[in-house]
């Protein structure tokens, strides 16, 4: 007797314990092939990741052309790196880049990274001058425009000071 | 009921990060907007705009500057505190602030995980008392987010490093953040983590070191060019900019250049500025504030009642600990080298998923998966290793492929196991070898023969070889497959790289020689199939070419035994060619004076259509070498 309930009771553990594992089985299943969905969706982002990177480091070179452009003296020196720039312009913006607007806008800090402002009569928020373009990359703001936003004065001035 | 994600959050003072379990591994949550430049993830700044939007983390940080009265940074330091925010006539507690944070984290972590997040571990520093825990749990609380455990950050770090799978120890863990240092000493044993000693300075951190370098910058630019670019805005912003891109380059370079063209301009004209910097001259720089950090880690070491040698384990944490003069420092200081393989400035975060992990379940009951150490493969024509099964592939596994005989009336094969990376099979470990013999005498590459690995979870390797003509099979069993010492593991990798180049130089050879030898053997074959076909002369230079492969074979000149393959194989399809032309020509002559479209079908199947079945078989041919 003693030995029947004993197996009996062993069964049930083994039961318990098959069951615990077939369990474990499944999740472990559902688990690898959710990863494997997830997999697929990082591959995709991390393709797009990587051109992002690669555009993002080279806005470097559309700011040295902007500041470079305006500092040739001969139209004619400055009409041949013009076209030079555009080429590059038309190559990357072929991948989707495109420059943030910003000057004479509402501040967005979701585009535009302030770094200073300025007093003047001009409604508060307002940029008054881009210090350094920002990009858009199909849609994703891969760099923010740096600007200086306005900040109005009133005959009364409030204790705002920054 | 599905197992539920619990994140693991490392709410920083200045930045924050977040992580969580994917396929068993802790991984890092990117936020939306992306890292920045050093890899930081969420910025821990929270802010109202006048017309009463919120903005959280980057967008915040941006708009900072101009919003210093409704902008909120570093509120960490004022959890469990009674301050209170006054923004805009509102108020906000400190914990209020830092649930801003988590709400975004727990947005962009359900955004990457495709699904809905509820739970969180959240770290905190060692000395926060119970009133800073509790904020902490609160400001999670009202983020949505159900709290499920506090994890202290030095413990969060040493999970990331596997510290709490056993042993006993006493572990130094330096994080060294943005603005704040925390040195903490811990013994852990028992499963459980021990604070011993906490220290630090709220006061010191990365952005010291980028000041520090960004007024050099400025410093010699001024004595160079006379300019001060400390008073232009735009000029201030890019050189800050390249102060730190330099600083995290000289980590991994010893000299970098800092080129800024235009950065400012004089009657004279623009202005470059273009220096190098050196490693040595960053040491140089940030060296005062590497030394500040000598004393809140005596300090630490004192109230622990230790000395230096009784640290077991460094582990450091944070960005700037990524500097190798911060990391030489510190392994100086202590005598002991840090552990590593892991982000300093993840290492919190992952921890904290790691723990998040264990509590929901999904640790404990997963089996602890093993990976094969070296490559699994058997030896194939010309001595050459065929890789089975990769090293580093989890187990269990199980890998065929289909094998065929290299010579005509082959009724054995010999199927010799081997462990190792290199290319040639004589240059790999042997585990083993059988035969399967009584194959039916076939031409080569006729048979087909389906080899099995299969190795269980404990590492046991089954190898089965069978012939799916006779249903024959033949079995070895090997249990040593992955048990060997890492020593070993290491050698054979090292070996594999070192003589990458010699070794692929043999395999080209010996498959050059393979492809040859088939050649001839189709070659041969092909003359054979169409000698009513083929007039003398293609059979002459038919047998030419063939002499000289063979030739060439007995020869040791790889690049004569191409060359004479390459004629071959061109001989061969003009053969083929020539071969298909005639027979179009005798349908043609038969079909004769019937019309063009009543002939079409017979004719047309033989010439046309048919030519390009021909073709095909040609392809198959040259498919079987």
């Amino acid at each position: 007797m003693d030995e029947i309930e004993k197996l009996k009771n062993e069964l049930e553990v083994k039961t318990r314990q098959a069951e615990e594992r077939l369990n474990q089985l499944k999740y472990l299943q559902a688990d690898f092939d959710n990863f494997r969905k997830w997999c697929a969706k990082e591959k995709d982002t991390i393709t797009s990741l990587a051109n992002e990177r690669l555009v993002t480091d080279l806005l470097v070179i559309f700011d040295d052309f902007e500041r470079a452009l305006p500092a040739i003296e001969h139209e004619r020196d400055q009409a041949g790196m013009r076209m030079v720039y555009k080429n590059l312009i038309k190559i990357l913006s072929d991948y989707g880049l495109e420059p943030i607007e910003c000057v004479g806008k509402k501040f967005d800090p979701n585009l535009h990274e302030a770094l200073c402002k300025e007093q003047c009569s001009v409604e508060t928020g307002s940029i008054l001058e881009e210090l350094g373009k920002g990009y858009r990359l199909n849609t994703k703001v891969i760099r923010p425009s740096k600007v200086k936003i306005a900040e109005h004065v009133m005959e009364d001035t409030g204790e705002n000071n920054g | 009921m599905g197992k539920e994600k619990i994140i693991g959050i490392d709410l920083g003072t200045s930045n924050s990060e977040a992580a969580v379990m994917v396929g068993g591994k802790p991984t890092i949550i990117p936020s939306a907007e992306g890292a920045t430049v050093a890899g930081k993830m969420f910025p821990s700044y929270v802010a109202f705009t006048a017309d009463g939007q919120l903005l959280v983390g980057e967008p915040a940080r941006r708009q900072a500057i101009t919003n210093p009265d409704g902008t909120v940074t570093a509120a960490k330091r004022k959890m469990g505190t009674d301050h209170v925010y006054k923004i805009y006539g509102k108020e906000y507690t400190p914990q209020q602030i830092s649930s801003f944070i988590l709400q975004k984290i727990k947005r962009d972590a359900e955004a990457f995980l495709g699904e809905t997040v509820k739970k969180a571990v959240i770290t905190v520093p060692a000395y926060f008392n119970d009133n800073q825990r509790t904020a902490t749990k609160d400001a999670g609380k009202i983020a949505g987010l159900d709290v499920v455990r506090l994890v202290n950050e030095p413990t969060a770090a040493s999970m990331a490093y596997g510290l709490d799978r056993g042993g006993e120890y006493k572990i130094l863990v330096f994080d060294l953040g943005g603005g704040t240092l925390d040195v903490t000493i811990m013994e852990f044993g028992g499963g459980t983590f021990t604070v011993l000693a906490t220290s630090g300075d709220t006061q010191l951190g990365g952005t010291d070191m980028d000041n520090a370098i960004y007024e050099w910058i400025a410093g010699e630019f001024r004595k160079t060019e006379g300019i001060d670019l400390r008073t232009d805005k735009m000029a201030v912003n890019r050189v800050k900019e390249a102060a730190e891109k330099a600083k995290i380059e000289l980590s991994t370079v010893m000299e970098t250049e800092i080129n800024l063209p235009y950065v400012s301009a004089t009657q004279a004209g623009p202005k470059h500025l273009s220096m190098k910097m050196s490693r040595a001259k960053l040491e140089q720089l940030i060296e005062p504030i590497i030394k500040r950090c000598i004393q809140p880690f005596e300090q630490a070491l004192k109230d622990a009642n230790l000395t230096k040698n009784d640290i077991q384990k460094v582990i450091l944490v944070g960005g700037p600990t990524r500097m190798p003069v911060v990391q030489k420092f510190i392994e100086d200081h202590v005598g002991k080298k840090m552990e590593r393989g892991i982000d300093p400035m993840e290492c919190v975060a992952m921890g904290a998923a790691i723990q998040g992990a264990i509590l929901g379940g999904e640790i404990t009951d997963m089996v602890l998966l093993d990976v094969t150490p070296l490559t699994l493969g058997l030896e194939t024509l010309g001595g050459v290793r065929t890789a089975l099964i990769d090293r580093n592939t989890t187990i269990p596994t199980k890998k065929s492929q289909t094998f065929s005989t290299a010579a005509d009336m082959q009724t054995s094969v010999t199927i010799h196991v081997l462990q190792g990376e290199r290319p040639m099979a004589a240059d790999n470990v042997s585990l083993g070898q059988f035969n399967l013999v009584g194959l039916p005498p076939a031409p080569r590459g006729v048979p087909q023969i389906d080899v099995t690995f299969d190795i269980d979870a404990s590492g046991i390797l089954n190898v089965s070889a069978k012939d799916l003509g006779t249903g024959k099979e033949q079995k070895m069993t090997i249990t040593a497959s992955t048990k060997l010492a890492d020593a070993d593991v290491k050698k054979m990798v090292s070996d594999a790289k070192q003589y990458e180049e010699q070794d692929k130089a043999r395999k080209e050879e010996v498959e050059a020689r393979n492809v040859a030898d088939s050649l001839v053997y189709t070659a041969e074959k092909t003359k054979a199939d169409l000698a009513d076909k083929l007039n003398p002369d293609m059979v002459d230079r038919l047998n030419g070419a063939i002499t000289g492969v063979k030739a060439a074979l007995e020869g040791k000149d790889t690049a004569k035994i191409r060359s004479e393959t390459e004629k071959l194989q061109k001989v061969l399809g003009d053969a083929g060619s020539a071969a298909y032309q005639q027979a179009a020509q005798r349908q043609a002559q038969q079909a004769g004076p019937q019309t063009a479209s009543a002939g079409g079908d017979s004719a047309g199947n033989a010439a046309g259509p048919g030519g390009e079945n021909v073709v095909d078989a040609d392809f198959k041919v040259h498919d079987e070498k």
